[in-house]
């Protein structure tokens, strides 16, 4: 029996113990891919965002005090429907190129299992503004045209078209019980536009019966008038509606990413930490329970190296143990974890700053995937945590002579 | 006496422990000087705490000497670096302890050839030679047991099997009958004794027994760190038991036996060459001497009987 065969059974020794410690090391991992998947999320919306600040000339309106869509998952749901009144106030402003309103709502959840999608109602005589911005380019059929008005169509994101196994011509039910036919399939440059689905604004009113826009979204004739603009609309829209241009609204949001990416790179750290000094506690236990057995292996001749060895190898099968339990909680309950995470997040005031609706809010709809670039990355640091969670008791445990390591009770 | 004769050699060996308060030193070994010869069984007698252990220790290299020669196959082991006394744990020295120290997740057959891995004998060769020694200390059948499974008796057969595996030159058991009761104990002796015998192993036992010391060549006998006496315990023992077989043959006094033991003549067989002339010359009386002589006749005439 070799010292890493003797290692693995060594790790089955006291199996409860060791159960509870694969569990904890595994709990924390979990935590540290959760993290760091959302991390991942925070830098893809954050360079969206970046990408979509030719959207100069841009204002959005929505009821006072709003988020942005809700922020990731759904939570807090859509802003409550303004009165279609507001968009004939708003055109009837000067400097304004376009208006376009749009009824924001979710198909799906975390929740029931499956991901949910934003669906977004809009004017089809009006250009369309999706979901995380950028620009729309239709990839298969048609945009929604005037004409569409009321018609049961849609038109679907490229990432949703994929993930539903779509095309031109299929049809998909929305509300549960009002089915519409994909006209048409666009890009937008992000992921979270081109995993959302787009109707007309009067077919929303009717599938989710809605009376009015969740948010409107207006075009200026020339970034130098946004300001004078959003003055003019705060002024007669009055106090129960909160005018915001894109421009504060990408800096509010960055705001908000970088104060959740702080949140979860903390959490990150404090698995890892928790993970490190469990790991350290546990060999420090390990090693003084089987001082005297050291004390016997150097007695009959074993290499101090060779003893090494066999707890190094003991304390990294505990922990890449620990990576497999936390990789499958990960892939299990991650995306719940995640929820809850940005849940107490957006909660804690890292909701979406009023108006963020075309910009997708903080978090409009977060892909949850381990990639395997971050189990490697994992793995590799569940060994160094069995390495560096064996050292001090080891190097104790090496130290002592073999007289001392044998009277040891 | 030559040096190669010596497997033991310890000059003025000194041990020095910091006390348990970490203020100054406590002696454990105050100048020990000691010879043993190659292949004999040795016991280390002494009251608890007067360093029977420290000095076996010392021996096995677990401990090194504060000062002093231990010289073990002609070579001093404390001038030796820490990899070279791991070598020599593993090729020199087998330990038998008195808490057996079985490592307990792993069978006997794989704590038997844990010494052997030790020293990287190949897979196959570990286990048959494991298999073998598992056999000679009659534990073949209980190969896949684990400690706990064992009696205190198998387990010490274990550690025995253990402590052979390397064939090593000095075996040394630190009060290997210490958990066991008197009659497994005088197994397990019986055992250290025949392969002293068989395979001419030195053998150094630490034991509070008399019954032990009087089973080995030699004892040595420490108090506070010092040896205070050293006998050829075996052979007085023999010795005894060929006085009380005399004693009770001739059916004579111990005044008798002890002039004649002390002639030289141990046994019936040896008086049986005796004249009359000598044995009066021993005894200083000629009836007795004759008295002897028809009776030791008489014994060899009989001697089915006597045996």
């Amino acid at each position: 029996m070799s010292a890493v065969s003797r290692a693995v059974g060594n790790v089955f020794r006291k199996k409860v113990r060791s159960l509870f410690v694969i569990l904890i090391i595994g709990f924390c991992i979990a935590i540290f891919v959760t993290m760091s998947v959302v991390n991942s999320n925070i830098a893809d919306r954050e360079s969206d965002i970046s990408a979509n600040s030719a959207a100069a000339t841009e204002i959005t309106v929505r009821p006072a005090g709003q988020g942005g869509y809700g922020g990731f998952g759904g939570f807090g749901g859509p802003s409550s429907a303004m009165s279609e009144s507001v968009i004939t106030t708003i055109k009837a402003q000067a400097d304004i190129l376009s208006v376009q309103p749009v009824i924001t709502q979710f198909e799906g959840s975390f929740q029931s299992g499956t991901r949910p999608v934003i669906v977004q109602g809009e004017d089809p005589s009006q250009p369309l503004v999706l979901m995380g911005g950028g620009s729309i380019s239709t990839t298969s059929g048609r945009s929604l045209n005037s004409g569409d008005e009321d018609a049961m169509v849609a038109i679907v994101g490229t990432d949703y078209a994929t993930g539903h196994s779509v095309s031109v011509g299929s049809t998909i039910t929305l509300n549960s019980s009002y089915t519409l036919t994909i006209v048409g399939i666009y890009s937008t440059g992000n992921t979270f536009g081109n995993d959302g689905i787009t109707i007309p604004y009067d077919t929303a009113k009717t599938v989710y019966d809605v009376s009015g826009p969740n948010s409107i979204f207006v075009t200026v004739n020339y970034a130098g008038n946004v300001q004078s603009v959003v003055t003019t609309l705060q002024g007669v829209l009055g106090p129960n509606y909160d005018v915001v241009s894109v421009s504060s609204l990408e800096s509010q949001i960055q705001d908000s990413l970088n104060d959740i990416y702080q949140n979860s790179a903390t959490g990150l750290y404090i698995s890892l930490i928790t993970a490190v000094a469990v790991m350290i506690f546990v060999m420090i236990l390990i090693t003084r329970e089987r001082t005297k057995e050291i004390g016997v292996l150097k007695a009959i001749g074993f290499k101090n190296k060779t003893i090494v060895a066999q707890f190094f190898t003991e304390s990294v099968v505990l922990a890449v143990l620990g990576f497999v339990v936390g990789v499958v909680l990960a892939e299990v309950a991650g995306p719940t974890l995640a929820t809850m995470f940005l849940s107490s997040s957006t909660s804690s005031g890292f909701g979406g700053p009023p108006g963020a609706g075309h910009m997708g809010g903080t978090f409009g709809g977060l892909s949850f995937n381990l990639q395997p670039e971050l189990l490697v990355y994992t793995l590799v640091l569940a060994v160094a945590l069995g390495i560096i969670g064996s050292l001090y008791p080891i190097i104790r445990a090496m130290q002592l002579k073999p007289a001392e390591a044998l009277r040891y009770d | 006496m030559t040096e190669s004769e010596n497997v033991v050699d310890l000059k003025d060996v000194k041990k020095d422990y910091v006390s348990k308060e970490g203020k100054g030193t406590v002696a454990a070994l105050r100048g020990v000087n000691m010879t043993i010869k190659r292949g004999s069984m040795v016991a280390i007698k002494g009251p608890s705490g007067s360093g029977k252990t420290t000095l076996l220790q010392v021996i096995g290299a677990l401990d090194i000497p504060t000062s002093g020669a231990v010289n073990v196959n002609g070579e001093d082991i404390s001038e030796m670096k820490e990899k070279d006394l791991t070598e020599y744990r593993a090729k020199t020295i087998g330990f038998v302890f008195q808490s057996y120290n079985l490592i307990p997740n792993l069978t006997a057959l794989e704590n038997v050839e844990l010494p052997m891995e030790a020293r990287d004998v190949p897979a196959k060769e570990r286990k048959e030679r494991a298999l073998a020694l598992l056999a000679e200390v009659g534990m073949e059948e209980r190969i896949n047991y684990k400690p706990l499974k064992l009696s205190g008796g198998e387990a010490q057969r274990v550690a025995i099997a253990r402590a052979l595996a390397n064939e090593p030159s000095i075996i040394l058991a630190d009060e290997p009958t210490g958990n066991l009761d008197s009659k497994t104990g005088e197994t397990i002796i019986a055992l250290m004794d025949k392969l002293n015998k068989e395979k001419g192993t030195t053998i150094i036992i630490v034991t509070h027994s008399d019954d032990i010391s009087k089973m080995c060549d030699l004892t040595f006998t420490i108090k506070d760190g010092k040896i205070t006496s050293e006998q050829e315990t075996k052979k007085l023992a023999e010795t005894e038991d060929k006085r009380k077989v005399l004693r009770i043959a001739l059916s004579a006094s111990d005044k008798i036996v002890d002039k004649l033991v002390e002639a030289g003549y141990l046994d019936i067989d040896s008086l049986s060459k005796a004249s009359v002339d000598e044995l009066k010359g021993i005894l200083g009386d000629k009836n007795r001497a004759e008295k002897i002589a028809r009776k030791v006749k008489l014994l060899k005439e009989n001697e089915e009987l006597i045996a």
